[in-house]
């Protein structure tokens, strides 16, 4: 076991070498995104009063037995000195509900917690590694609809903050397939078929399953809310048809919640929304660009979870996947940002040159210093610095007099004296 | 790229190119500027907003799916090889037919109340010709047997004359190409019509979407599935 995981564990390395760092300038401006994703993402779940934590790397394998939010073989597990088994966090939530049931259980409710840091999981189906960066938030002791509604706009504001301009939320309900099967009294054949047609965004299925059961009043509304586009006007339709629809009044709660959040905008229904992970109790929302279908994060509520680990209570979180974010986020363009130069001189001054580099460093710009023999230096000292991705050059020559030139090739031109 | 103000649709050339247009005419939609019909594939209709894309129909799926039309109508038999990819709204009602699968006229004789003996008697693998191999492995998965699926394009009858495969997997309405190949039909898969398919985003975004799909809305609640010409 230590074996295989030490075998994937260097795959895992090669692959991101091989993957997303083949060459050095596109894993240096993906470092430095990330950096800078997860520092905005700080300010704003800080400002909306959510308390970092960094949950432990090595987690006993416990947690994630009980209440398996995984298969067991998409762990990484290994063992230490006295024999345990230990696993590289698959998901933080789990290790977070088990401190909030055990260690924390007696500090008031709701704790706001949020997280950054890397997933590891197994890729089931194919071979290798799946290493998720993740940004997420979790909050514990809020059963409200107001408390989901706060995650959604909470979600909708980080997407924005970070530069995400095209993004929907779709949100469902893991108990309402199932309610809805009671109320229509769907048999169990029928029941699978539902919900294969809804996978499948086959609404003609669905309307045919919904007619056989002859509930006249219930299939047009309902069918108007498993198409997307339904608003607030829909949701409250059929939730008067059926009353004992609890998960519907729940979405509506939050529907109508988001709207006073200002966020319902982009919020979409999506009663076949299942979510990925087992515990998942009740209001489930996945994050996603609707050009390209990536799916930018995924959240809902778990309040079971808590209660597997002794202690029961209400929570819901959501979790941002960084790379995926990366990729959808429009904040390429380097127009605003500092410019990195490179000071050259020839050994005689180079104090001169340290000089100049630390006062261009205080002014804000990056800086590295560069040492050439003596001689003058040639135009060959601009391609050598565009070749590295500098955005200026700045020479200072035998006398101590300063030449700037410039190296970039990008926008924005060199730098301005 | 997807057109704010223009509704674009994604026909199909062939045997579902006149229903379609008379859905149209049914919808309001004037299709007048298709019906002299040259060799081009894009017809644009600027009085009524309406772009036409006329495609294989195998294709017509991609077409909406990928965002290039935003309605598009095809037959259930292309829309069971890819599901999930955009919204089966609606069931048009023409273009009738089914899928079957079927073998050489004895053995289908031999065989006609347990079509899995049939299966068993071929040896394994079984090999099976079909342009839909996606619903075909779907379903022959059902049997527990190992097969060995053949996809081919076209002219599927031919597979079991020459020895290519054991059974077909094909479309059938009269039955009529079948008996002329010496097959007969052995078991039943899917019912098949015209179906209309959505842009998932294009249903939401656009606006002029609401007000065309009401008609049809309007007719599928009175429990007819059909729009009259």
């Amino acid at each position: 076991m230590l074996l295989t995981a030490a075998k994937d564990f260097s795959q895992l390395t090669k692959r991101r070498r091989g993957d997303m760092y083949s060459n050095l300038g596109r894993m240096i401006e993906r470092t430095r995104i990330m950096r800078e994703h997860v520092s905005i993402l700080r300010e704003t779940f800080d400002a909306w009063a959510y308390d970092e934590v960094i949950v432990p790397v090595l987690t006993d394998h416990e947690l994630f037995r009980r209440q398996n939010p995984l298969p067991s073989s998409a762990l990484y597990k290994m063992i230490d000195g006295e024999g345990e088994v230990l696993v590289l966090r698959p998901d933080m939530t789990a290790p977070l509900a088990h401190m909030a049931a055990g260690q924390w259980r007696d500090v008031p409710r709701p704790i706001r917690l949020c997280y950054f840091g890397e997933v590891y999981r197994r890729r089931l189906n194919g071979r290798g590694t799946h290493t998720l960066t993740q940004a997420g938030v979790e909050l514990l002791g809020a059963e409200e609809p107001e408390a989901d509604a706060e995650l959604i706009a909470l979600a909708a504001e980080a997407l924005c903050a970070l530069g995400v301009r095209q993004f929907q939320i779709n949100l469902g309900h893991n108990g309402l397939l199932a309610e809805l099967s009671d109320v229509l009294d769907l048999s169990p054949g029928e029941d699978d078929e539902l919900r294969s047609a809804l996978a499948d965004r086959d609404l003609v299925g669905a309307r045919d399953v919904l007619e056989r059961r002859r509930h006249c009043g219930l299939v047009e509304p309902l069918l108007r809310i498993f198409a997307p586009g339904a608003t607030a006007d829909h949701l409250a339709l059929l939730a008067e048809l059926g009353e004992s629809l609890r998960g519907l009044h729940r979405l509506r709660h939050i529907f109508e919640a988001a709207m006073d959040l200002g966020v319902h905008e982009r919020v979409q229904i999506d009663v076949s929304l299942a979510g990925d992970f087992s515990y998942y109790t009740g209001a489930i929302f996945e994050m996603y660009c609707p050009q390209s279908g990536a799916r930018l994060g995924v959240g809902g509520r778990y309040d079971g979870l808590l209660g597997s680990f002794g202690s029961p209570g209400a929570a819901t979180g959501f979790a941002l996947d960084l790379d995926m974010i990366q990729e959808a986020a429009a904040c390429h363009e380097k127009a605003g940002r500092q410019k990195t130069c490179l000071v050259v001189a020839d050994g005689h001054r180079r104090r001169t040159a340290y000089q100049r580099a630390a006062q261009l460093r205080d002014e804000g710009h990056r800086v590295a210093v560069k040492m050439i023999g003596d001689g003058p230096v040639g135009r060959e000292i601009e391609s050598w610095a565009r070749a590295r991705d500098y955005d200026s050059v700045i020479v200072i020559d035998a006398c101590g007099c300063e030449h700037t030139r410039s190296a970039s090739t990008r926008t924005g031109g060199g730098y301005d004296e | 790229m997807m057109n704010e103000e223009y509704v674009t649709l994604a026909l199909p050339k062939g045997r579902l190119l006149a229903p379609s247009l008379c859905v149209l005419r049914s919808l309001g939609i004037p299709s007048d500027a298709l019906d002299e019909i040259d060799r081009r594939l894009c017809v644009f209709d600027r009085d009524s907003g309406f772009r036409y894309l006329l495609v294989r129909p195998s294709d017509v799926v991609t077409y909406v799916s990928e965002g290039a039309a935003d309605l598009g109508i095809v037959g259930k038999d292309t829309l069971l090889e890819k599901p999930g990819s955009v919204y089966e709204l609606y069931d048009l009602g023409f273009g009738r037919c089914h899928l079957a699968v079927a073998a050489e006229k004895e053995m289908a004789k031999q065989h006609c109340d347990n079509p899995g003996n049939l299966y068993r008697s071929r040896g394994l693998p079984l090999r099976i010709a079909t342009k839909y191999p996606r619903t075909t492995e779907k379903h022959f998965r059902t049997y527990g047997l190992d097969t060995h699926i053949i996809a081919l394009r076209g002219s599927i009858e031919l597979a079991p004359l020459v020895g290519l495969a054991d059974v077909i997997v094909d479309l059938v309405s009269s039955g009529r190409t079948l008996k002329a190949n010496q097959l007969a039909e052995v078991e039943f898969l899917a019912d098949v019509t015209a179906r209309l398919i959505a842009n998932p985003v294009s249903l939401k975004v656009h606006r002029r979407m609401g007000t065309l799909l009401e008609p049809l809305r309007r007719t599928a609640e009175a429990g007819k599935d059909e729009p009259g010409c």
